[in-house]
C-alpha cells in the first residue's frame, strides 16, 4: 500500500471512536503540589495520633481487684495498648479525684461520672488504663480472694485488715457503690431478652419473646427483691441449680429446659447505664456477667418473674446441646424436668 | 439576558443553518473552526496562500455536502473535507516538485508501517482496515492516542505537539515511533501485511 494512500485514510478514521479521553497533561501549578504533600502530611500525623498502634501488645494482667471502703471489687482492663494517641493524651483530663492507691498504682475515678462503673488507672510507669467494672467481691475467704490479694503485693496488711470479711455484700450494696443506684426511682425499665450463649447451644436456637416493663410497680418489686439478694457461695453445692452443661443436672435433662428458659434480664438505669443479669427461671438463680451466682429467688418471686417475662416453662426439643468441654458430648434427649421447690432463702 | 454571549453558535446551530441553505453557515464555521482549518492546511501543504485557498475549497465543500450529510461532529467532518482537499493539493504540488509541510515527514514516518508499494490487496477493505486502527487507537494510552491523531490526522509539527503534550520533542518522535511499531505490530498479526 502507498504509504500517501495509508495517510489518506487515517483522514477518514472516526475520531469520536479514537479521540483521546483526556485533555492533554498541563503543568500543575506549585500550589497543588505543595497543597497535596501538606494533605498527605496532615493524613499521615493524623494516622498515627488517631489510630491505635498496629502491633497490639496483650496485657498480662487482666483484672485488677481493688479496696473501695472496706470491700473489694474486681475491674477488667480494657486494652491500654490499643488506645491511640490520641485517646492516651486524652485520658489525664478524664482522671477526677484519687480514687484508691495500691502499691505505684493510682485508681481514679472518671472526671464527672459519679458512679464506679469505670476507673482509670495509672500505673508505676505511667502507663494509662481504663478499667471496667467486673465484679462485686464476696467476703475473703470466699473464692480466689486470698490469691487475688497477695498475687500483685498491691495489699498491704492494713488494707486486709479494713476490709469486711464477716459482711456478705448485697447487690444492692454493689449497685450503690458501682452504679449510684440507691433506690427504685432510678430504673427505667426492665428487658427480658435472648441469652446468646456459646455457639451450637440451646441458647442460640431457642426463639424467644422479648418483653419489656415499664411500669413502676414492677421495677419497684424487682428492686426490692434484688436489693438483699447475696452473692452464692462458690463452695456450697447449690443442690439443683447448676446451669452449666456439664453439671449432673444437665446430664439428667434438666439443664436444656434451663438453658431455652434463660433470659437476660436487663436493667436500664435512668443514668443511661444498663445493669445486665442472666436469669435462669428453672432453677429460681440470677447470674451477674457470667460469673457471680446470687443465692435463690423465692418460689413466690421466682413465679411472678416468670410470668413477667412471659416465659414459657413447658419444655420443648430444641435439639442437642452441646458442651464443647466435654467433647461435644451432652443430652441426647431431655426427660421431662423436674423443678424441686426452692428452699427458703 | 445573558451577558458576554459568545456570538459564535454551536456546532448542531452551524449545521441547522446549512440545513436551511443559510450562507450564515459558512461565516459561523469560518469564525469557530478558521483558524482551526488554516493550521491543518498550512501542516500539510506548507505554504500561507495554499493553505487559505484550499481553507475557502473546503468551505464550498461544506456547503455542498450539508445537506445531505448531517454529521454528528462538524470539526471531524470539516477535517476530513479539509485534510483530502490539502493532500490532493500536495499531490499535485509534489509532481512539480513544489510544497512541502509535514506530509513528506509524515509519510516518511509512516513508512515504517506500510511497504510503500502499489499493491492493494483486493480483500483489504478499507473499512475494515480502518476500523483495526480505530480498535488499535482506543487502546492506546490517551497521551499516545493524542499524538497519533495530531501528528497523521491533522499533521501537526513534532515541536508544536512537544509543547501541547509537555514533553520533549525527542519524546514526541519517541512515542509516535513505539505506536507507529505496534500499529504494524497489530495490523500484521490481524492477517494485514500493508
Amino acid at each position: 500500500m502507498k504509504t500517501m494512500d495509508f495517510l489518506t485514510l487515517l483522514g477518514e478514521l472516526d475520531e469520536t471512536a479514537a479521540a483521546p479521553v483526556v485533555k492533554p497533561n498541563k503543568h500543575r501549578p506549585l500550589w497543588v503540589a505543595v497543597a497535596a504533600c501538606f494533605c498527605a502530611c496532615l493524613l499521615g500525623f493524623s494516622a498515627w495520633f488517631f489510630l491505635p498502634p498496629m502491633t497490639v501488645q496483650n496485657n498480662d494482667l487482666r483484672l485488677v481487684v481493688i479496696r473501695v471502703d472496706d470491700r473489694l471489687i474486681s475491674y477488667e482492663i480494657l486494652k491500654t495498648s490499643v488506645m491511640s494517641r490520641f485517646e492516651k493524651a486524652r485520658l489525664p483530663d478524664e482522671a477526677g479525684e484519687v480514687l484508691v492507691r495500691h502499691k505505684d498504682c493510682t485508681f481514679y475515678r472518671v472526671a464527672g461520672e459519679s458512679d464506679l462503673f469505670y476507673l482509670i488507672m495509672v500505673d508505676g510507669e505511667g502507663k494509662i488504663s481504663v478499667l471496667e467494672y467486673e465484679d462485686y467481691v464476696p467476703t475473703v475467704g470466699m473464692d480466689m480472694t486470698d490469691s487475688l490479694l497477695t498475687e500483685n503485693g498491691w495489699f498491704t496488711e492494713e488494707d486486709i485488715a479494713a476490709l469486711n470479711v464477716t459482711t456478705p455484700p448485697t447487690m444492692g450494696e454493689a449497685w450503690e457503690t458501682v452504679y449510684g443506684v440507691t433506690s427504685a426511682d432510678e430504673l427505667k425499665s426492665i428487658r427480658f431478652a435472648k441469652v446468646y450463649g456459646f455457639e451450637g447451644g440451646v441458647e442460640s436456637r431457642v426463639r424467644v419473646k422479648a418483653v419489656t416493663v415499664r411500669d413502676q410497680k414492677s421495677l419497684a418489686r424487682l428492686y426490692g427483691m434484688l436489693v438483699p439478694m447475696i452473692p452464692a457461695d462458690y463452695n456450697q453445692k447449690l443442690d439443683y441449680g447448676l446451669v452449666g452443661a456439664h453439671d449432673e443436672a444437665y446430664l439428667k435433662g434438666e439443664a436444656p429446659l434451663c438453658s431455652q428458659t434463660a433470659r437476660d434480664l436487663t436493667v436500664t438505669l435512668t443514668s443511661g447505664r444498663r445493669v445486665t443479669l442472666t436469669y435462669y427461671p428453672a432453677t429460681g438463680l440470677l447470674c451477674q456477667r457470667g460469673t457471680r451466682f446470687y443465692t435463690m429467688l423465692s418460689k413466690a418471686d421466682n413465679e411472678w418473674l416468670i410470668d413477667l417475662a412471659e416465659i414459657d416453662m413447658s419444655w420443648k426439643d430444641w435439639g442437642t446441646e452441646k458442651d464443647y468441654a466435654y467433647g461435644g458430648e451432652g443430652c441426647e434427649t431431655a426427660t421431662t424436668p423436674i423443678i424441686p421447690e426452692p428452699e427458703a432463702p | 439576558m445573558k451577558r458576554n454571549q459568545d456570538p459564535r453558535r454551536t456546532e448542531e446551530e452551524i449545521i441547522a443553518l446549512y440545513w436551511s441553505r443559510n450562507e450564515e453557515a459558512i461565516r459561523q464555521t469560518a469564525d469557530t473552526l478558521g483558524h482551526y482549518c488554516y493550521a491543518v492546511a498550512y501542516n500539510i501543504l506548507g505554504n500561507p496562500e495554499d493553505a487559505e485557498e484550499c481553507v475557502n475549497d473546503t468551505y464550498l465543500a461544506l456547503w455542498n455536502a450539508i445537506p445531505p450529510a448531517r454529521p454528528a461532529s462538524l470539526k471531524h467532518f470539516v477535517t476530513r473535507i479539509l485534510r483530502n482537499l490539502a493532500l490532493n493539493r500536495y499531490k499535485e504540488q509534489n509532481r512539480d516538485k513544489r510544497g512541502g509541510g509535514q506530509v513528506p515527514l509524515a509519510l516518511e514516518e509512516l513508512s515504517e508501517v506500510v511497504s510503500d508499494t502499489e499493491d492493494i490487496p483486493a480483500d483489504y477493505a478499507r473499512k475494515e482496515l480502518l476500523e483495526s486502527v480505530t480498535r488499535f487507537l482506543r487502546e492506546c494510552s490517551p497521551r499516545d492516542r493524542g499524538l497519533f491523531l495530531d501528528r497523521y490526522i491533522r499533521l501537526e509539527p513534532t515541536a508544536v505537539l512537544a509543547e501541547r503534550y509537555r514533553v520533549k520533542e525527542a519524546q514526541v518522535l519517541l512515542i509516535l515511533s513505539r505506536t507507529r511499531k505496534k500499529l504494524k505490530a497489530q495490523l500484521e498479526k490481524e492477517g494485514y501485511t500493508l
